[in-house]
């Protein structure tokens, strides 16, 4: 039994290890870039600033606000879009599934691990601008909340899962270098534009609850006045999570299925 | 032979079938491996070898029938964890992960397997001289089949199946290669390899199965084949009259010109009178005889 236990906490740490192996060029890549875009807008943040042609001029915190349903949400968005991609799909077609999934593991368990991993590299990565933001605002003289910033950051990644799971769903049936990319990409860009489309087809209805973007950025939950978030959007995370849920769910049962 | 008394079987099929759309790309297979062997499964390109060996590993689903492997039947999700712990594979392409090093590939498989053996690992290594810091994407294909062999025979497995093991390989590596698994057999483990090269297979093989267009056409032991089987080579003034020899213990036959070839399974003295009263003007029967009937089906 303690040699069944150790081996199984040995099984586990190896399909870590593996999907991070994979996956961490990647990440760090990712994570290159949102430092790079958090701290460079708010270095640069008089010159941002003084491009909204506003009376009276846009705050510091409405600048971070922009920020956030802006550069900071298209870097975290592409970033774990790229997160999701590969998997066994993408490995059956460089030839290395046959290796894997001969090693003494389930499908489900290189699913769960490259969930798990996925959203923990997900995580960090909306935490970024938790730490740059104020920071990079000290360093030019201005100040912005810690807090402010996470509940910003919690909202993207809470909110914002579901382009993992749908990159996740794309790559268990798609292994080409292109096509999973491809797929990923134009579904989150009709996630992003479908609100514009649906509104000019039928201008009646609201379709604001279709607009990734303002849900994201907490559009509609923001104080326009201070640039702050006034709540949570709570029913809107649960659905999201949910639907992150069922893409996740049917891309395993996808991999089980499939022959390699 | 009383079930009592019958060998271990490591491999055991009932009518394992895998359909893709219209095309049975294994029908029917009834295969038996037993306990110790090296056994060889021979047949041309897209005869259901690899079809086969995946259906064995839980890699593709078997459309009808059953299989066990090392007893544990292979449509059992947690019994191939089983399977798979006492199992070393090498694929055809000897594929592996281009982002990892040769060492981070053997510490990343090296604690899935218990009876993992550190000193072969080593001895491996070293005699395959396999750098552990090179990226396995730049290594040679041979270098790769070097480095899947060292996964696959370091893990103490009860069972090694190769596919295609010496594909691409140099005489020297092959010599390596079979040195390698002749070495694991006698350590206990069992062999089934498939293969094109008949030359690895009278080398090493005491056991050979033969497939063709999905079927399982012949499976026999090398000693029984050794025994039992000749080819015989008529040669005709005119064009070889294949299709009059129909005489029992010819087990098949090929036409090239004015020669007649055929594997026999007996009653030789009669096959041979036979191609005589049909004009062969010549009749020679060769000794090496074991795999004649393996490259024919072929």
């Amino acid at each position: 039994m303690i040699r069944s236990k150790a081996l199984w906490r040995k099984t586990w740490l190896a399909l870590w290890r593996k999907t991070w192996l994979e996956s961490r060029t990647r990440f760090f890549g990712a994570l290159a870039m949102m430092m790079f875009v958090a701290g460079w807008d708010i270095l640069d943040s008089a010159h941002g600033m003084s491009r909204f042609d506003r009376t009276p001029p846009i705050t510091f915190t409405q600048y971070v606000a922009y920020l956030f349903q802006g550069n900071l949400q298209w870097v975290w968005v592409a970033s774990v879009l790229l997160l999701g991609l590969g998997g066994l799909a993408r490995e059956d077609r460089l030839g290395t599934a046959q290796f894997t999934l001969t090693l003494p593991f389930r499908r489900r368990q290189w699913m769960q691990v490259r969930a798990t991993l996925g959203l923990l590299q997900a995580a960090i990565l909306a935490l970024v601008p938790v730490l740059i933001v104020p920071l990079a605002a000290r360093v030019v003289g201005r100040s912005y909340p810690v807090w402010e910033a996470f509940k910003f950051s919690v909202l993207l990644f809470a909110a914002g899962i579901i382009f993992f799971f749908g990159a996740v769903f794309w790559s268990s049936f798609l292994g080409g270098e292109f096509s999973a990319i491809a797929a990923t990409g134009i579904s989150a860009l009709f996630a992003f534009t479908a609100q514009d489309y649906l509104y000019r087809g039928i201008p009646s209805f609201r379709f604001s609850y279709f607009n990734m973007n303002a849900f994201l950025g907490g559009y509609e939950l923001l104080d326009r006045a201070t640039g702050l978030l006034g709540g949570w959007p709570w029913a809107g995370i649960v659905k999201s999570l949910c639907a992150a849920g069922v893409l996740f769910w049917t891309s395993t049962a996808i991999v089980e299925r499939r022959d390699f | 032979m009383p079930a009592s008394k019958r060998p271990e079987l490591v491999i055991e099929t009932h009518g394992l079938s895998k359909k893709y759309r219209d095309t049975f790309a294994v029908r029917d297979l009834d295969l038996t491996v037993p306990a110790g062997s090296i056994s060889a499964f021979l047949g041309p390109n897209g005869s259901g070898k690899t079809t086969t060996i995946r259906m064995l590993l839980g890699l593709a689903h078997p459309t009808a029938g059953s299989g066990c492997v090392l007893g544990q039947a292979i449509s059992d999700d947690a019994a191939c964890i089983q399977i798979r712990q006492r199992i070393g594979y090498v694929s055809e392409d000897k594929r592996l992960y281009g982002y990892m090093t040769v060492k981070q590939a053997l510490d990343f498989v090296r604690p899935l397997y218990p009876n993992w053996n550190r000193d072969r690992e080593r001895a491996l290594q070293e005699r395959f001289d396999l750098p552990p810091g090179r990226k396995c994407k730049k290594l040679s294909k041979g270098m790769r089949t070097k480095l899947a062999l060292v996964l696959a025979l370091a893990r103490g497995a009860d069972l090694l199946i190769f596919d295609e093991p010496g594909e691409g390989r140099d005489p020297a590596g092959t010599e390596q290669l079979l040195e390698a698994i002749v070495e694991a057999a006698s350590d206990g483990a069992t062999v089934f390899f498939s293969t094109h090269q008949i030359s690895e297979v009278e080398r090493i093989a005491d056991h050979v199965f033969i497939m063709n267009h999905g079927r399982l056409v012949f499976q026999n032991a090398m000693e029984e084949i050794r025994k039992n089987y000749r080819r015989i080579h008529f040669s005709f003034m005119g064009s070889a009259p294949a299709n009059q020899m129909n005489i029992d213990g010819v087990e098949s036959l090929r036409a090239e010109g004015h020669v007649l070839s055929l594997v026999a399974n007996g009653n030789l003295e009669r096959i041979a009178q036979l191609g005589r009263a049909l004009g062969a003007i010549s009749v020679a029967t060769s000794n090496q005889s074991a795999c004649g009937k393996c490259s024919w089906e072929l």
